[in-house]
């Protein structure tokens, strides 16, 4: 009777249980994300449209303000770093660290005045989320976007960075984001060198600041 | 006349159909080639359908013709921004939106043998019996279809695929590709197809074989065009995507493609 009831204060059988425990806790930890890929994408839109019902957007004098928050929020859901990776595709191996930050930036800066800008013309939408696909560390979340007697279908491609589902591309009405730049970058690419690139991005948003700053002036 | 010019659209149309393969040959697009290693390895298509790795990957669109696609590419960007636009955002200020929209659901009724006659093509019944009871409604208790008198109400049952918008997605349906990317002055992107569905369906406008002449048919074309504009200034995806652009042909003839392959594929 204390024979067997001594066996079970084995030190072994202790450190097996440790060991079990902590492969146990380390195995959910590596399962991934603690938030699901569609629950991510929820957060994200939520957010935004926190924001954009915000003082920030009320008063145009506070657009630059209002568009740097946008930025900071897209930031915790996008990865803008993935996004520019797929649209330069293979010759973004080729390309030096330093070369990468700033295809990143100037690309984000594109982005930034073309579609951040334009978020607010979209108000009081209602997103349906009808399905998630799921494989290994990627993801992808089906929407419809509803706005009145529109409805637009809006894909989300998600992967997991950092222990985080994050997302790499969008697709609306077929449309990717991802693809559509890279038929763009590509041709480039073909004909001339990676700074090429990075200049024709920086000069069509000088180009779109121009614009924009003579908008702002008619309003 | 009119007929003429439909004949002579036709025509044009089946000459490029039959010498599409000869230009097509030779012209690939890089778009979809850097799938090779397996960060850029998609595991679901855009409309989320597994992709088969072991397929063959091919150009999205063959484009010959692409020097002087680009010009009529230049042409109607110009169009757009010096007298479209301006005019639909005149007109706009000065005709309030409800009687816009009014215009905007005629024109929409009046387009429904398009619509009938392409989902009965595609099989899709359901869509067929909802557009043909939806076209008395409106033309009768929708005075001619001015009203959209079915909009936002409460349905028995709802088809299951949305309804057909052409003979071009018809023809996508039946298997027929592209063949060669086409712009058009003042209409825009197209393709062979897509140009033998457009010249198909004015045949199923009740417009056709109104008693217009050709300007006046040209000037209905235009006005409905204009009107829809005019409903669209706000948050318009046209200007988005080429403002946005790097390479606004680029960026709009991989938009166009990808849009008319989701379109083939509901």
């Amino acid at each position: 009777m204390t024979g067997k009831h001594a066996k079970c204060f084995r030190p072994g059988l202790i450190l097996t249980q440790a060991l079990c425990f902590l492969v146990l806790t380390c195995a959910t930890v590596l399962a991934g994300p603690a938030t699901g890929p569609t629950d991510r994408v929820k957060q994200g839109a939520d957010e935004l449209i926190q924001i954009l019902k915000g003082p920030h957007f009320q008063n145009p004098a506070q657009h630059d303000e209002a568009i740097a928050i946008l930025r900071e929020a897209a930031e915790k859901y996008i990865d803008f770093e993935e996004v520019t990776k797929l649209t330069v595709g293979r010759k973004w191996l080729d390309m030096p660290e330093a070369q990468h930050k700033e295809i990143t930036e100037a690309f984000i800066k594109l982005l930034e005045r073309t579609y951040l800008k334009r978020i607010p013309t979209y108000n009081n939408e209602k997103v349906n989320y009808k399905k998630e696909l799921l494989k290994g560390n990627r993801a992808m979340v089906l929407t419809e976007i509803v706005s009145g007697d529109k409805t637009i279908s809006v894909n989300f491609r998600l992967k997991v960075i950092e222990n985080q589902w994050m997302i790499y591309d969008v697709v609306a009405e077929g449309v990717s984001l991802v693809k559509n730049y890279r038929s763009q970058f590509a041709q480039i690419l073909q004909d001339g060198t990676p700074d090429d690139l990075i200049a024709r991005i920086r000069d069509r948003v000088k180009e779109l600041d121009a614009k924009g700053d003579d908008e702002t002036d008619k309003l | 006349m009119k007929v003429k010019i439909t004949a002579l659209a036709l025509l044009m149309a089946a000459l490029l159909l039959a010498s599409g393969p000869a230009f097509a040959d030779g012209s690939t697009l890089q778009g979809d080639q850097v799938a090779q290693f397996s960060d850029f390895d998609e595991v679901w298509s855009d409309s989320g359908h597994e992709v088969d790795q072991d397929a063959p990957k091919g150009p999205l669109v063959h484009d010959p013709l692409e020097n002087w696609n680009r010009i009529w590419f230049y042409y109607n960007d110009a169009f757009y921004w010096g007298v479209a636009k301006p005019v639909a955002e005149a007109y706009a200020w000065a005709v309030p939106e409800p009687p816009r929209k009014c215009v905007r659901n005629f024109f929409t009724n009046l387009w429904a043998p398009v619509r009938f006659v392409n989902n009965i093509l595609q099989g899709k019944f359901d869509a067929a019996y909802m557009e043909f009871s939806k076209f008395l409604a409106n033309t009768s208790w929708g005075l001619l279809g001015v009203f959209d008198v079915t909009e936002g109400r409460p349905r028995n049952w709802m088809p299951e695929r949305p309804t057909a918008d052409g003979m071009g997605q018809t023809l996508g349906k039946a298997g027929i590709g592209h063949g060669v990317y086409l712009v058009w002055p003042f209409i825009g992107p197209s393709s062979i197809r897509e140009t033998v569905g457009w010249v198909s369906d004015s045949y199923m406008d009740p417009i056709t074989y109104g008693d217009f002449t050709f300007v006046e048919f040209m000037v209905i074309r235009g006005y409905k065009n204009l009107n829809q504009l005019s409903l669209e200034l706000r948050g318009n995806e046209y200007e988005t995507l080429t403002e946005g652009a790097i390479d606004p042909y680029t960026a709009l003839r991989d938009a166009y493609i990808r849009y008319r392959a989701k379109k083939v594929q509901e």
